[in-house]
């Protein structure tokens, strides 16, 4: 078989080449099931590595159901008992136990390719990896292993006090291929979630929106969250009383129970009197009409600037708005807040409706954003 | 710690939108209770860097005692 596989290589047939390691690895897997007196087989993540004939894409592609599989719980290796890894490990599975469960089969039925992943593993390493290569960014001489082993205990010792606080920032994840991510956090004092099915639905929904409306844009967090959770506190009265709200990093997060279920300002659209952008007839008008706004919000970080004090994000976009005449243009009544709400009006009501000014469409334009611009429209 | 300094972002600015209009502010992580980063250790990625800077700062001030 290496032989093979050197010949393969001689002749720079790639396809040759991936038959001969595919082989080799079929062989190699097979020799662990004779008799049971070999070890079990371990899965390999990454069997195909950097050999310069392959690309790095399509060594991607060919260690991607390899990597599915050694995902899977049982063929994950298992720490040593009592080591802070298992310390983690059990934390994880305590996570996992603790997420809102939510309806699989409806979500994989939802337009979108959506999944649920509710395993913790992959909140508990994105901890790691965040807390890693911030100890890298204080301390940069700390090599990989040293890192890993000075923010283990810190994650664990983080994790434990999460779980002790039956914390309400707690949530379970849906994804798309497209990278795009629902989070449905868990009730206070429950693991029950926050949203339901048809909360759910309309947030997908939003995003296909924007999707197709909208081009070039980057993966984009919604999270669906409950009425006493995560708000900023300092923030006042207007506590009691927000549908949504949006931060750098953090995405668009929506609050269903705040969305007006009774008194909605339907009827005809009117810059000059209208609350919003867009007329709101129903639940699903209002669930869609602030979904679509926080991703407004979160776009204007994206491409305007992720803080307003550090990057100048707002000035960014208050000066493209005098450029390209945005600026004291009438979308809604709550548009005349600011630049920042004028701006997640009127991007509500172009992904809505298609509908926007000339302007604002130049301003889109300047970051690529139209949906003329998107490739093959 | 070798450079002593934060290096994650600490102000984080945040819109929220009420029924009766919007609301803006700076979430500051430097002033932030222990207990409230811990709440929001999955929500916010700073939240775990700014635990991970504490728990150093902690090791280097007990280290000088």
């Amino acid at each position: 078989l290496p032989a093979d596989s050197d010949a393969a290589t001689r002749e720079s047939s790639k396809k040759e080449y991936i038959d001969a390691i595919d082989k080799m690895l079929e062989s190699h897997r097979a020799s662990f099931d004779s008799n049971g007196t070999m070890r079990a087989y371990k899965f390999e993540a990454i069997p195909y590595r950097e050999d310069g004939i392959l690309s790095k894409a399509e060594i991607a592609k060919l260690n991607a159901p390899y990597q599915a599989a050694a995902n899977k719980p049982e063929n994950r290796s298992k720490p040593a008992p009592g080591s802070l890894s298992a310390r983690v490990d059990k934390l994880t599975k305590s996570i996992a136990a603790s997420v809102p469960k939510l309806d699989e089969n409806f979500i994989s039925n939802l337009p979108g390719n959506w999944r649920v992943i509710s395993d913790g593993s992959s909140l508990v390493n994105r901890l790691l990896s965040v807390s890693k290569s911030s100890l890298l960014g204080i301390e940069p001489s700390s090599s990989p292993g040293e890192s890993k082993a000075r923010t283990l205990p810190i994650v664990a010792r983080a994790l434990d006090r999460f779980m002790a606080q039956r914390t309400k920032g707690l949530y379970t994840e849906i994804v798309n291929g497209r990278g795009d991510v629902i989070r449905v956090y868990a009730q206070a004092r429950n693991n029950g979630a926050i949203a339901t099915n048809e909360d759910i639905k309309y947030t997908s929904a939003s995003l296909d929106k924007i999707r197709s409306q909208v081009s070039a844009i980057k993966p984009i967090t919604l999270s669906i969250v409950g009425p006493s959770s995560l708000l900023p506190s300092g923030s006042g009265s207007g506590n009691s009383r927000a549908m949504g709200y949006a931060f750098p990093g953090g995405g668009g997060h929506i609050l269903p129970n705040r969305i007006d279920r009774n008194n909605l300002s339907g009827g005809e659209y009117n810059p000059a009197t209208s609350w919003h952008s867009v007329p709101q007839n129903n639940y699903q008008d209002g669930f869609e009409h602030t979904a679509i706004h926080e991703v407004g919000h979160v776009m204007m970080y994206q491409y305007w600037g992720t803080d307003s004090w550090l990057d100048n994000g707002m000035s960014n976009l208050e000066s493209d708005y005098r450029k390209y005449g945005v600026l004291g243009q009438k979308i809604s009544l709550y548009g005349q807040k600011s630049v920042a709400e004028h701006f997640a009006e009127a991007f509500a009501r172009y992904v809505s409706t298609g509908d926007a000014t000339s302007e604002f469409r130049d301003l889109l334009r300047s970051k690529g954003l139209l949906k003329s611009q998107k490739k093959g429209a | 710690m070798k450079n002593g300094k934060r290096n994650h972002e600490t102000k984080i600015p945040y819109l929220i939108d009420t029924q009766d209009g919007a609301l803006e502010g700076v979430l500051d992580l430097e002033t932030m209770s222990d207990d409230e980063l811990i709440t929001r250790l999955f929500e916010i990625p700073e939240a775990i860097s700014e635990i991970v800077y504490r728990e150093l700062a902690q090791e280097l001030d007990n280290t000088k005692e």
